[in-house]
């Protein structure tokens, strides 16, 4: 039956092919996406679980889909777990408000790992330090500003993607990416001037 | 782009830059993770292949069970020529469903025939004036 085998390779191949395909598009789109999450979250282990659940999500739901497409679905699946995560934070926060804190540090869980604990190779302290210094900047600015325009800043500003692929990703029209990202330029414009203005007098 | 969006997007590109080592470690986990599931949900949308055949052929048996004993509901009464079974069908057919439907398209003798009178009469009743 050669026709058989012949079908069965090809089918290896292209699960082989779309494996690879999805293994660089999560190596380009991983450190930026959960750069997002971080700034929408405020909260590390959040926003690595939401970048966790949106690559499970996009591979069980859309792994047929062109490639072209998936990063702004990654996204809008993000955006939605990011959503999710703020919502059952502030549901967590009513119904525990009264539950008293427990202690860090004293369970055992925070053991030294050393490949954990690494500092980034590619750059010295100074430049580390100035880069932290202008992301919390940025970070606490981006923070203030409305969702839907921290979302289409960072979809347009910093992962690049279309004015078609943003409205794709957050699920609107084109015309509403295109005001809320000017909003969002402007507003952090201002905020910035008046931040570096505060720190320089 | 303006020089404020191009520092901005500067600061956050440098900022992925400079990852520790716990957080590209989680990532690489996920990235994994997600390549595995890859690999489940082809498989699993295979046996799903696998399994359209059988799904048609006891698709089709099940409406063929279905069908079947409408067929033998107007069986030809012997006797009587099948055209006339048919036509007997039509018309009780229209009397069960009330007035609107047409009868015109028996004629009377064919009716009363095959109904007997009391139920012609029962359909003219029902038959719309005019």
């Amino acid at each position: 039956m050669t026709f058989a085998r012949g079908d069965g390779h090809d089918m290896q191949d292209a699960t082989r092919a779309r494996r690879a395909a999805f293994d660089q598009f999560f190596i380009a789109v991983e450190r930026r996406a959960f750069r997002i999450a971080q700034l929408a979250l405020r909260h590390e282990d959040d926003a690595l679980d939401a970048v966790q659940d949106s690559m499970l999500q996009l591979v069980r739901a859309y792994s047929t889909r062109p490639p072209a497409e998936w990063k702004p679905l990654f996204y809008r699946i993000l955006e939605n777990r990011i959503r999710d995560l703020q919502r059952r934070r502030v549901v967590r926060g009513r119904v525990f408000a009264w539950w008293p804190v427990r202690g860090s540090g004293d369970d055992g869980e925070d053991e030294f790992d050393p490949a954990a604990n690494a500092p980034s190779p590619e750059a010295g302290p100074l430049a580390r330090l100035e880069t932290e210094q202008s992301m919390t900047l940025l970070g606490e600015l981006l923070a203030q500003l409305p969702a839907r325009q921290r979302q289409a800043f960072l979809l347009r500003n910093f992962e690049e993607l279309d004015v078609a692929g943003t409205a794709l990703a957050m699920g609107c029209s084109e015309g509403s990416v295109k005001t809320h990202y000017s909003r969002a330029v402007h507003t952090l414009r201002a905020r910035l001037g008046a931040a570096e203005r505060e720190a320089a007098s | 782009m303006s020089e404020f969006e191009g520092r901005a997007r500067a600061a956050l590109d440098a900022g992925i830059e400079h990852l520790d080592g716990r957080v590209r470690s989680r990532l690489t986990r996920a990235r994994h993770a997600a390549l595995d599931e890859l690999q489940r949900a082809h498989r699993r949308r295979a046996a799903w292949w696998t399994l359209v055949p059988v799904a048609t052929v006891g698709a089709a048996a099940i409406l063929a069970i279905a069908l079947w004993p409408r067929q033998q509901v107007i069986a030809p009464r012997a006797g009587v020529p099948v055209a006339q079974t048919n036509a007997a069908s039509a018309a009780v057919a229209q009397v069960q469903q009330g007035p609107g439907l047409q009868l015109a398209a028996l004629s009377g003798e064919e009716v009363d025939f095959l109904l007997g009178e009391d139920l012609f009469d029962a359909a003219l009743r029902v038959e719309p004036a005019g």
